[in-house]
This record gives structure tokens, C-alpha cells and sequence, in this order.
């Protein structure tokens, strides 16, 4: 709580003093720090108040072969996406036009 | 072993709800920023907005994907526990997703400056407008825990916790968060022209002051759930 209101002022703070690169960089944190802090409040319920992450668990091998697939998946997705963003995201120098 | 596989799962889930909310919600917000376009340069923000947008939108929906696909997997009851209670605020948000992507495209490769232009735009612009709200009622009606399951069927009927003054206060703040996170990230963009990135830093601090007296709302009724030891 004391974090997400920290990020959230720099964010502010730096949108005025026109540190525009911080100001992305807290926000950000900003919203990773209150989608956090509400999923920690509620865990381990995922359903509050009568279903938890382990009451509705799936069956183990179920569980162990998604947690293998999520491990291959994100090293054909992770890349990928990386490379959307370097791709059309860099900095780059103003356009004339 | 069992135990730990699922909070590992629970984990990824949560990371990938933060990464949607930070690419995606920023895309909601441009709809957003679209729509309440003003001023001299209403024109150029309108076209910063789309070029910035353009090339990621799509990609950015997989961490929903990855959201809505590792919930029915790992966790099945809730899945269906969820897709039952909140399955109207749901449905909306699904709806708004589609109508903002592809009113996007159509009006991407429509001709320029006709009515149906203006037409596929403000279609865009309002689903972006209106569908983080739905977004936000949703988490924020899960939240509430007045979502009651016996024995694996919803006894809480479909208006339960969506509709309370708390979710509608979650939803208008996860609107005012994208918007913010739109604005702050297009002071980035548009590093090359100086008016243009004034415009936005106006928007982001209006929009990030009037998240303040959102989230204290969001927290004061936490707070008073709390001290009647209300599940929250």
C-alpha cells in the first residue's frame, strides 16, 4: 500500500517536472503494485469466500503438465513479443514528413 | 507438491493479468484519450493515438488469453464458478473487446474523413471508453466475496458483487488508471514534438490526480468491510 502510493507520487512528480521516461516507469509500477496487492489480499481464495486456489485445484498431472506447457510456451512467446516491441517501440528520431 | 504447482500457476496468472493491464489497459486508455480528443490539436493526438497503438493492440490481448485459459485448466470450479456469477459484466467486456478491435481495423483501412470513418471511430472510442469500466466492475465484484458457491453451483445469483457501489467504484478507477497509464506512456511517444507531448502530460496529471479520491473510496469501504469482519 505504502509502495503503490510512493510509485503513484513519483509518477505524478515526475509527469511535472517533465522526467517523462520515470514517470512511464512508475506508473507502471503503480499498477503492478495495486494488482498485486489485491491478489495478495485474497490469497489464497480465488473465489472469496468459498473457493481457494487449492480447493479448486485440477488434478496434479494436470497441473504438472501445464506449468511444462507454460515454460515452453513463454520461450516462443517471450522472445517474440520482445521483439514486437523493440521492433516498433525503440526511440527513434523524430520523422520528417 | 500438489500445493505449490497451483500457487506457481496462481502466480503466472496474477503477472499475466499485471501485464495485460499495463499493455492492454494502455490501449483501452488511447480509445479513451480517442474520444475526449480537444483543443488545437486534436487531429495530431488522434493520429499519435493510432500510431502508437496500431502495431501491439493485438498481441497485447494474448495475456488475457493466458489469464482465461490457465483459470478453466488449473482451476475449473472457479472457472465455472466465475463464468456463472459475473457472466453479464463478462459477456460486456467481451463484447467491448471486439467492437474496439475491429471498428480499429475498419477504420484503419476505410477511406479518410467520410462518415463512416467517423462513425467506426466513435464506436471505437466508446467500447475503449466503456469497457475498462466493466473490466474493473468485474474484478472489483469478485472481489466483494458475495459470490456463494454450494457444492459447485452459484447459489448468489448473476447480480451479486458486480453490481455493488464497490465494484462500480473499482470499474470507474480501472477507467481512470488506463486512461493515465495512456497518457504517461504517450509523453514517451511523442518525445519529437513538444506541443503534442504537453498535451498528453496535461491529460496524464489530470488524469492521475483524479485517480486520488478513487482509490480512497476503493479503500474506505475496505476498510469499514474490514472492521465488520466482512470477508473482503
Amino acid at each position: 500500500m505504502v509502495c503503490t502510493s510512493i510509485a503513484a507520487l513519483l509518477a505524478l512528480f515526475a509527469l511535472w517536472r517533465r522526467w517523462f521516461q520515470l514517470a512511464r516507469l512508475a506508473a507502471a509500477a503503480q499498477v503492478a503494485l495495486i494488482l498485486s496487492g489485491w491478489a495478495l489480499a485474497q490469497f489464497p481464495a480465488l473465489v472469496p469466500p468459498t473457493i481457494t486456489i487449492y480447493s479448486a485445484a485440477a488434478p496434479l498431472v494436470t497441473l504438472e503438465l501445464l506449468v511444462t506447457t507454460l515454460g515452453l510456451g513463454a520461450i516462443v512467446l517471450l522472445p517474440s513479443l520482445l521483439y514486437l516491441f523493440v521492433v516498433f517501440k525503440q526511440q527513434r528520431p523524430p520523422q520528417h514528413s | 507438491m500438489e500445493h505449490l504447482l497451483a500457487v506457481a500457476i496462481a502466480g503466472v496468472m496474477v503477472v499475466a493479468l499485471i501485464l495485460y493491464a499495463l499493455l492492454a489497459g494502455a490501449d483501452f486508455g488511447g480509445g479513451i484519450w480517442d474520444l475526449l480528443a480537444f483543443g488545437p490539436r486534436a487531429r495530431q493526438q488522434r493520429d499519435a493515438l493510432e500510431h502508437a497503438i496500431g502495431p501491439v493492440w493485438e498481441a497485447n490481448h494474448v495475456w488475457l488469453i493466458l489469464v482465461i485459459v490457465l483459470l478453466f485448466s488449473a482451476f475449473p470450479p472457479a472457472f465455472a464458478a466465475l463464468m456463472t456469477a459475473l457472466h453479464i459484466p463478462i459477456t460486456l467486456v467481451l463484447v467491448g473487446i471486439v467492437l474496439r478491435g475491429s471498428t480499429f481495423v475498419f477504420r484503419k483501412y476505410d477511406a479518410q474523413d467520410d462518415s463512416t470513418h467517423r462513425r467506426w471511430s466513435l464506436v471505437f472510442s466508446l467500447s475503449s471508453f466503456l469497457t475498462p469500466i466493466f473490466l474493473g466492475m468485474t474484478l472489483g465484484g469478485l472481489a466483494t466475496g458475495a459470490i456463494h458457491v454450494q457444492e459447485g453451483i452459484v447459489t448468489s445469483g448473476f447480480f451479486a458483487g458486480w453490481t455493488t457501489f464497490f465494484a462500480i467504484a473499482c470499474g470507474l478507477f480501472a477507467q481512470g488508471l488506463f486512461a493515465f497509464l495512456a497518457a504517461t506512456y504517450m509523453t514517451v511517444e511523442t518525445a519529437g514534438d513538444l506541443r503534442l507531448q504537453g498535451d498528453f502530460r496535461q491529460r496524464a496529471l489530470l488524469s492521475g490526480l483524479s485517480l486520488a479520491p478513487a482509490a480512497l473510496l476503493v479503500l474506505s469501504w475496505r476498510s469499514v468491510m474490514h472492521r465488520c469482519s466482512l470477508p473482503v
